[in-house]
């Protein structure tokens, strides 16, 4: 197991080296080992797969430009996911998204349970209901509930107030638990 | 309450943290692409850079190598071009008009002439020299020293007064184990008889009444590269070229009432988004001696700041304006662009290629103090002061892909919030060479920073900073 995982090391900082010096070979097979992970990672922050797609790129852009500045002192998929991140809040800043108004409907908390209802949705699902979420919505949700930003880190990268993110956080979590009721609802009637 | 947002936050967390989404195919193929593009950015740049310094450093030899050359080619004393081309057209009519006399009254008139010292033929053979400075031969010169390295032969030359005035030569040579003095007459025996050689017929009839031979091989003089004569030269006039590697200082402007609703680029968005280019900066200077050390210099400059902008993807926004547009936000200022796929939606985009410039043209003129640490042949010297900068250009020439996916280049002359007058700081480290007494080769790594942003209502402040090697020429006087 140590031996392995020590090659599997080294294996891994010839694969960085070459993709420093810019060996093209390397650099498909960095892309080829993360790219399914991270289209993941975009697909949240973004509104299509095509936006997504377009992150993917740029994100392993920067990615390739800067690999020589990779420590190695944590993991290269926390390194590139971290990047992936980043970019994907650039292009939203970049889009100077307003945050447009929405009027939520108030959805009784009695009716939402999230462990009965896990079981009964996919992460293709889950990831629809992100995805449908407005631009800024969307941004403050992810970076809060999926990197663990607090507010005051998410107000800096996204160039909003702490105010704006809280309200934001608060909007995005009706939307979405009045989301994954409906559908809770559907599929309870479609089984009746 | 604060569970039940949890639950949500893990519910989502839970259910697609650690998952897998699959990548289109021409995802990769798109990124081959983007490296291949930025690699020949990069070569493209290091070659200018290159190229730049070696155009510099070869014009630098060059220039050096042709004074060396002119210099230092050959020492000999040559006669005849100088009797050849106008002194011999005075000495051919006198000698024509001597032989129209009789033969004493030709003596008497060639005596005459030799005692006035009006003897166009030394000073003749002094001025074709080309190894002698003409501040060497003037005739306000009191006293000049020539040495002639070969022959070890010192001739001084004394002439108190303008050229109708005598003068005396002295030639020391350790050939002639002495020293002779040589007067107009004598200078005139020595060189009439090649004189002869070269044009029989130009000095028959002329005859000397007390003739003797003097030995012409001892006084071959060859004479040195350089005279230097002192003399007191307080103004200069240089002009000079520098290549410059420009970049900007940029700051968060976080005054949000005077910004643009639209500038919500920050220093870091720029820093990724723009790259530093080979500027230049090109112009005169003029240099006023104050003391051995301090110089006073000032001049006008022309300086063009240039930087590319990666590619990029912008939006369509509304802002400050009823229709959709798109906008490029630079760390300068904000331009429109052209909207060359038709009028754009609300959420549009447009990519922005790789070949986007953006230049900034300058009238600079610079206050300076220069201390001259140390002068002679080649001089070291440091010089620092305030700048005043005019901008009067802007160009921007954005690379737009078109919806068939070709670039186009526009070209955009005008950038807004960009401040007219710029006040800046100019330090340079220089050394110059003199190649003669008035001529000087110098070369100079240089500072420039502008202490006042160039823009203003922007989401940034940018100030541009450069560091150039100037390569210039100064005249003395």
């Amino acid at each position: 197991m140590f031996r392995g995982s020590t090659s599997q090391e080294s294996e891994m900082d010839k694969l960085v080296s070459a993709c420093t010096k810019g060996n093209r070979r390397a650099q498909n097979e960095l892309f080829r080992l993360y790219s399914s992970k991270m289209m993941a990672v975009c697909m949240r922050y973004s509104k299509s797969r095509e936006e997504a797609e377009d992150t993917l790129v740029e994100g392993f852009m920067k990615v390739f430009e800067h690999i020589s500045t990779f420590r190695k002192e944590g993991s290269l998929e926390g390194w590139i996911r971290k990047i992936m991140v980043n970019s994907a809040v650039e292009k939203f800043r970049k889009k100077n998204m307003l945050y447009a108004a929405l009027n939520i409907e108030e959805i009784p908390e009695k009716d939402f349970a999230a462990q009965d209802i896990l079981s009964d949705m996919s992460a293709n699902e889950l990831m629809d209901m992100i995805q449908a979420l407005p631009a800024g919505y969307r941004m403050v949700f992810n970076l809060y509930a999926f990197e663990g930003l607090k507010h005051k880190e998410i107000a800096e990268k996204l160039g909003i107030s702490e105010g704006t993110s809280k309200s934001n956080l608060f909007d995005a979590r009706a939307i979405l638990k009045r989301e994954v009721e409906l559908s809770r609802r559907q599929a309870k009637a479609s089984n009746e | 309450m604060k569970e039940l947002h949890d639950d949500i936050d893990q519910l989502f967390k839970a259910g697609m943290g650690a998952g897998e989404s699959p990548v289109p195919d021409s995802a990769w193929s798109r990124l081959e692409n983007k490296l291949e593009s930025r690699e020949l950015q990069i070569y493209k740049k290091k070659v200018r850079g290159y190229r730049m310094m070696t155009a510099s450093l070869a014009l630098l030899l060059l220039l050096v190598g042709l004074y060396e050359f002119r210099n230092y080619g050959t020492g000999t004393l040559t006669l005849q071009p100088a009797l050849t081309n106008d002194v011999s057209k005075d000495i051919r009519k006198e000698v024509q008009s001597a032989q129209a006399l009789p033969g004493e009254k030709k003596n008497a008139i060639v005596n005459e002439k030799k005692k006035d010292g009006k003897s166009p033929l030394s000073s003749s053979f002094i001025a074709s020299n080309n190894n002698i400075t003409s501040s060497s031969v003037s005739n306000q010169t009191n006293d000049a020293v020539v040495t002639n390295q070969t022959t070890n032969a010192v001739v001084k030359e004394h002439t108190s007064a303008p050229a109708s005035a005598a003068y005396t030569q002295i030639v020391e040579s350790p050939l002639t184990s002495g020293a002779a003095e040589l007067n107009g007459s004598e200078t005139e025996r020595e060189y009439l008889p090649l004189i002869s050689e070269k044009d029989p017929g130009l000095l028959s009839g002329i005859s000397y009444p007390d003739e003797q031979p003097i030995p012409r091989e001892p006084f071959t003089p060859s004479l040195p590269p350089s005279i230097s004569v002192p003399k007191l030269q307080r103004f200069s006039f240089s002009i000079f070229f520098a290549p410059d590697l420009s970049t900007r200082y940029l700051s968060d402007d976080n005054d949000d009432d005077k910004k643009p609703a639209s500038a919500t680029k920050r220093n870091s968005d720029h820093k990724e988004d723009e790259m530093a280019e080979f500027s230049y900066h090109a112009g005169i200077k003029a240099g006023y001696d104050l003391n051995k050390n301090w110089t006073v210099v000032s001049g006008v400059s022309f300086v063009s700041l240039l930087q590319g902008l990666k590619n990029s993807t912008i939006y369509a926004t509304s802002l400050n304006h009823q229709n959709p547009h798109f906008e490029l936000s630079t760390s300068a200022g904000t331009a429109i662009l052209p909207n060359v796929n038709g009028t754009p939606g609300s959420q549009d985009s447009m990519n922005i290629g790789s070949h986007t410039r953006e230049e900034l043209r300058f009238i600079r003129i610079p206050l300076l103090i220069q201390y001259n640490l140390y002068k002679g042949r080649f001089c070291f010297y440091a010089s620092g002061g305030p700048t005043f900068s005019y901008l009067f250009s802007e160009c921007l020439d954005v690379e737009i892909h078109t919806a068939s996916g070709a670039g186009e280049i526009h070209k955009i002359t005008s950038l807004s919030g960009l401040n007219d007058f710029n006040f800046g700081v100019n330090a340079a480290m220089g050394m110059k060479y003199g190649v003669s007494n008035h001529l000087s080769l110098m070369l100079a790594p240089e500072f420039n920073y502008m202490l006042t942003p160039i823009n203003n209502n922007t989401s940034v402040k940018s100030y541009p900073f450069a560091f150039g090697l100037g390569i210039g020429a100064s005249w003395h006087f």
